[in-house]
């Protein structure tokens, strides 16, 4: 495993040459990120719990006096590195992260309501003979609940300079920008803290004393919720309803809009058609453009609701409450809660969820955890879900006051989530055995979260989705509409009406043939070769599967391919004239896309994280075959069930 | 204990959360204090209101006696006070 400069591609993420350098360095959750984003204009990842931050990122802040190079780094508790996450903290003050020097400066971001614990992690700072400067966090929290602290008096027991900063409002932060432009000039104590634990503890109850330090009392809101959200019982008939009322909320609130989208669609290629006519440029924007990357983005709505969702829940902090829950639960499959915490990230994409397994200690747990977290639900498969289980359960299905369509959906993340246990506890008993790590996480207190940093939150998320359908998406639906638009028949098409005609080209094109080359695979799962496509085309990434059945019946009736794919029947062979997505057939695409890997960047990522190719191959071959035998026997199941 | 730059870059003041401070004249002549002062570390150690005051002696450099100086320090508050120097102190009305 490496952390490089150049391991995350975004390009505020490079290295700054010729500028001073600066890192952020404090306990996880402290508020660094935050302050990083407040001196750099940057919106790097910030949430309310431990270990959201596990890569290094850089920008510029400006100064009075210039620009300086600002570095974020992950949380650690002490500079003796217990994780990959903290490893990249030691290294880059070491100097020895491939690519980046060793910072000029550092800046310790101490969270004031746990500063006597945050003390150490200064005190080892202020060892490595660098211009330090203390910023101190969460002072507001800290008086509201009783504590005090006397900051000039902080400053001259440490020797250092201290900032007071309250990040999410930007009160201070002028000040640190200002503070930035001359490290040289920084505070020096007249030598570092001691470096023997006795003493260490010693120098910061003295400091401690010093600063007239009274630590805030323990939050009562937070405790009151806790023994609720917390309780072996009810903490988990809490979870349960906390995730079931998340996927009714996608299914109900998002789907007038997505009816919006998919009427302004419909819409659209009319426009298409009548202004553009079905010549060669009108096909390619009613089946490309509208067919192939329209049908992915109707899903915004329910891809923009979910990231919404989950950065609420992280920024009141509910995630570290749902990981201390899962503990128990984990210790079953041989993994932490520190590993759920993985794998609540990869509800939104497994690349993040993979990122995140940096702060497990264990190398086992981590590549077991690597090799489950596929598994979890991500976002690109929603669009996936949302199309296939509205060919499943008629739109409007209730029982009671619960929404079927959403009942279905929280089944599928259900058997997401207990698939990726069942994967990591067969792994952790076969290939990689061992013991399990003791686990801690710090519980935050519960945080109103800011409105602000919710909606930027999910909209870089959403964006990313976007971007994909603008890029990978847009580019499959290129390859593929020519694929279906050739080679051309005008001649055998002559006197044929526009359907008939669309339908005689689609059979005989390039795409036909590479469908039908590979539909032996796949016939035991009912699927055809116009699936098998979607499925091909799917291993760029998930959502290219809808884009892909979006384009076919585009391609099959341009003036109403959501009619033509809801009726579509098998064309030939012993099932010809049977509909095409029956129940069987849904239900077995559903379970193929639970299991199958399909998602390139998180190969690529498997790959960077676990530092060889054995454990992506692991994964790809694992997968796979579980995605087909447990597609095969869902089909015959439901067959049994429903004939 | 901790310590605070003093006047001028050989002194540092060693700074105790302890009240009353009556005991820092009594450690001030300890033992181990002494021993620095005879052997040069130390120019002289002196008792201030709420701290120990210690002067480097000529040709010596903190980054190299910081230690030697605050363990002799440590020994001689601990003789004094014990308990107050290090780990907890439940009757030092500024412990925090």
């Amino acid at each position: 495993m490496s952390a490089a400069c150049h391991d995350n591609p975004a390009p505020e993420r490079g290295v700054a040459t010729g500028l001073r350098r600066i890192a952020l360095i404090g306990s996880p959750n402290a508020g660094k990120t935050t302050i990083f984003n407040q001196l750099t204009g940057l919106r790097a990842h910030t949430a309310n719990y431990p270990g959201v931050t596990v890569t290094r990122s850089e920008g510029m802040a400006h100064t009075p006096a210039g620009r300086v190079a600002v570095e974020d780094v992950p949380g650690t508790y002490s500079l003796s590195a217990m994780s990959p996450d903290e490893q990249v903290v030691v290294d880059l003050l070491d100097g020895t992260l491939p690519g980046c020097p060793t910072p000029d400066a550092l800046v310790v971001v101490l969270d004031a309501t746990t500063l006597r614990r945050s003390l150490t992690l200064a005190a080892q700072a202020m060892a490595r003979h660098q211009p330090t400067l203390v910023a101190v966090t969460m002072l507001d929290e800290h008086a509201a609940r009783g504590g005090r602290l006397d900051l000039p008096a902080l400053a001259e027991a440490l020797g250092v300079g201290v900032v007071g900063v309250i990040p999410p409002s930007g009160e201070g932060i002028d000040e640190l920008r200002a503070r930035l432009d001359r490290p040289q000039d920084w505070a020096e104590p007249p030598f570092p803290p001691p470096a023997d634990s006795e003493e260490q503890t010693a120098w910061v109850r003295s400091v401690l004393a010093a600063a007239d330090y009274h630590a805030p009392r323990p939050d009562a809101a937070t405790r009151a919720v806790d023994d609720v959200l917390l309780h072996p019982l009810w903490g988990g008939v809490v979870f349960v309803a906390v995730m079931f009322a998340f996927f009714q909320t996608i299914f109900t609130v998002a789907a007038p809009v997505q009816d919006t989208l998919q009427r302004g669609l419909g819409w659209l290629a009319e426009q298409v058609a009548d202004h553009v006519g079905h010549g060669f440029v009108g096909a390619f924007l009613s089946e490309a453009v509208i067919g192939g990357v329209g049908s992915v983005l109707v899903f915004v709505p329910q891809v923009a609701l979910l990231f919404l969702l989950i950065a609420l829940l992280e920024g009141l902090g509910y995630m570290a409450r749902a990981a201390y829950l899962m503990d128990r639960i984990m210790a079953a499959t041989g993994l932490d809660g520190r590993a759920f915490v993985a794998m609540l990230s990869s509800f939104a994409c497994a690349v993040p969820g993979i990122m995140a397994t940096r702060t497990i200690g264990s190398s086992k747990t981590r590549i077991a955890t690597i090799l489950a977290a596929p598994l979890m639900p991500c976002s690109a498969r929603l669009p996936v879900y949302v199309l296939l289980v509205g060919l499943l359960v008629p739109s409007g299905t209730r029982w009671g006051p619960v929404q079927a369509q959403g009942l279905a959906m929280f089944a599928l993340y259900v058997l997401g989530g207990l698939s990726a246990m069942v994967s990591a506890r067969v792994l952790r008993s076969t290939v990689l055995r061992g013991e399990l790590v003791p686990f801690y996480l710090e519980m935050p207190p519960y945080r109103m979260p800011r409105l602000r940093s919710v909606l930027l939150s999910s909209w870089s998320s959403v964006r990313m989705f976007l971007r994909k359908a603008g890029t990978i998406i847009f580019g499959t639906a290129v390859v593929l509409w020519a694929l279906l638009a050739f080679p051309t028949r005008d001649a055998e098409t002559v006197g044929l009406d526009q359907a008939h005609a669309s339908a005689y080209v689609l059979e005989h094109s390039y795409a036909a043939q590479l469908g039908r080359a590979i539909e032996p695979v796949f016939e035991p799962l009912g699927f055809d070769w116009r699936i098998d496509l979607g499925l091909v085309g799917a291993v760029s990434a998930r959502e290219v599967f809808v884009s892909t059945l979006g384009q076919v019946w585009a391609a099959t009736d341009p003036e109403d391919p959501s009619a033509a794919l809801a009726e579509a029947t098998y064309l030939d062979g012993p099932r010809a004239g049977e509909p095409l997505f029956s129940a069987p057939t849904v239900v077995a695409l559903l379970v193929w896309f639970v299991y199958a890997l399909q998602c390139m960047s998180t190969v690529a990522v498997m790959r960077r994280e676990t530092g060889s190719w054995r454990w992506p191959a692991l994964a790809l071959t694992y997968l796979t075959l579980i995605a087909y035998a447990a597609a095969w026997l869902a089909r015959l199941i439901t067959l049994a069930v429903t004939t | 204990m901790h310590p605070v730059a003093g006047p001028d870059a050989a002194t540092v003041r060693w700074v105790v959360p302890h009240e009353p401070y009556a005991f820092l004249a009594a450690a001030a002549g300890h033992g181990a204090l002494r021993e620095l002062v005879a052997d040069g570390t130390l120019a002289g150690v002196e008792a201030l209101a709420t701290c120990l005051q210690t002067r480097l002696g000529p040709e010596r450099s903190w980054a190299a006696e910081a230690d030697r100086v605050r363990a002799a320090v440590r020994a001689a508050l601990e003789a004094q006070a014990p308990g107050c120097a290090s780990g907890p102190c439940g009757s030092c009305p500024r412990s925090a």
